[in-house]
């Protein structure tokens, strides 16, 4: 009684063990089907906040944009040069700050209006924490020359971040004769004649298209 | 309440005045808030470098800050969420309807036809943060050997960044 019963149930799991294990492994797919978008989504979610939290950690004295450009396009290699130069362009010419519009778009690229909304946190909340700290020290020292030299130094470096920036960003357009002319035409236009961005938008916008669109 | 409803309107209302970046609301920007008594001229410009320290986005920092001295903290909070909000969206949008253009070719002649103008805007960016920052020996030599250590991609510009400011502490002045 006890042997027969121990083996049909021998058989038993003989007959059933195939039909277990293709259901377990069925499980198993439809499981990683079903679930691992929603984890790839959450852990891109994440990667892109603390990446913009380290952005906008550490991008003191200016040149977001430069700091913008080394963690997504180089490190993380999240945007190419041509789709970060397309996101800055309408982050140019929008109103607005160049980096939070840039942050916005980029993040919306990468994983769509949550996306958008935890690059720019990402960027803003290290500033945020520091102003509130940096406002409680304004009010119980005064002045703080350390600070202050601090800051001395990173603007300068920073210029230096712009100034690197702004040459590789323009390593592409600048490749042509004409690409360099307008750039340097808006340059004169901006910073010499001080026209605002609509003037110079005005000015050489169309002359650009028309170059442009001849090619 | 009222002070909030204004705080926010006048606040959208900049944001989408600073065409060319956020240096261009700064203007208007003091004349506002000195007109509805929130902050006189020399707050304003006390305020505005306490921005400058802050890492990030500085003017919408300082813009939190004068959103602090009016109202506080609900006053930072909302000033700061007018000032970005329009444009984000503004921004949100044109990304969304350059990529439902993917692969006409007007879209890519306008967008050819904008990087040089970008390259010289963003010169212009440099030349003015530089005009004010690069003020003697140091400075200049901090600038450009930033220039030159990340053009030959030796450091990270965070790191360099850092590096620059303790530098500066250290010798002074």
């Amino acid at each position: 009684m006890n042997v027969s019963s121990s083996t049909a149930v021998l058989t038993m799991r003989t007959f059933v063990l195939p039909a277990r294990a293709t259901s377990v492994t069925r499980t198993a797919t439809r499981v990683r089907i079903r679930r691992l978008p929603a984890v790839e989504a959450t852990v891109r979610l994440l990667s892109i906040f603390s990446t913009f939290l380290v952005i906008g950690a550490s991008s003191f004295g200016g040149g977001v944009t430069g700091h913008l450009r080394e963690h997504l396009v180089r490190r993380r290699q999240w945007l190419s040069e041509d789709e970060f130069l397309a996101a800055l362009e309408i982050s140019q010419v929008l109103p607005g700050l160049n980096s939070t519009n840039l942050s916005t778009v980029a993040g919306d690229k990468l994983a769509g209006l949550p996306g958008a909304l935890l690059a720019v946190l990402g960027l803003v909340l290290p500033g945020v924490l520091s102003i509130i700290a940096l406002g409680a020290l304004y009010v119980a020292f005064g002045t703080h020359t350390q600070a202050l030299l601090f800051l001395k130094g990173a603007s300068a470096a920073a210029v230096g971040l712009m100034l690197a920036t702004t040459l590789e960003v323009g390593k592409r357009p600048m490749r042509r004769k004409d690409g360099v002319v307008l750039a340097l035409m808006t340059f004169l236009l901006s910073a010499g004649l001080q026209l605002t961005l609509p003037q110079v938008l005005l000015v050489l916008g169309p002359i650009s298209l028309w170059w442009h669109k001849r090619r | 309440m009222k002070e909030l409803a204004q705080l926010a309107t006048l606040f959208a209302g900049l944001s989408l005045l600073a065409v060319g970046g956020g240096s261009t609301a700064l203007p208007e920007m003091q004349r506002q808030v000195a007109l509805h008594g929130w902050v006189d001229s020399g707050e304003f410009c006390r305020l505005y470098n306490l921005g400058q320290l802050a890492p990030g986005p500085n003017t919408l920092l300082f813009t939190m800050a004068l959103g602090q001295r009016a109202a506080g903290w609900v006053g930072a909070l909302v000033v700061g969420l007018a000032f970005i909000l329009p444009p984000c969206l503004l921004a949100l949008a044109a990304g969304r309807l350059w990529k439902r253009l993917a692969g006409s070719r007007w879209r890519q002649v306008a967008q050819d036809a904008m990087a040089p103008l970008t390259v010289g805007l963003m010169l212009t960016g440099t030349w003015l943060i530089a005009r004010t920052a690069v003020c003697d020996l140091l400075t200049l030599a901090l600038a450009g050997g930033a220039a030159c250590l990340l053009l030959s991609r030796r450091v990270s510009p965070s790191a360099l960044i850092l590096g620059a400011g303790a530098l500066q502490v250290l010798i002074g002045s």
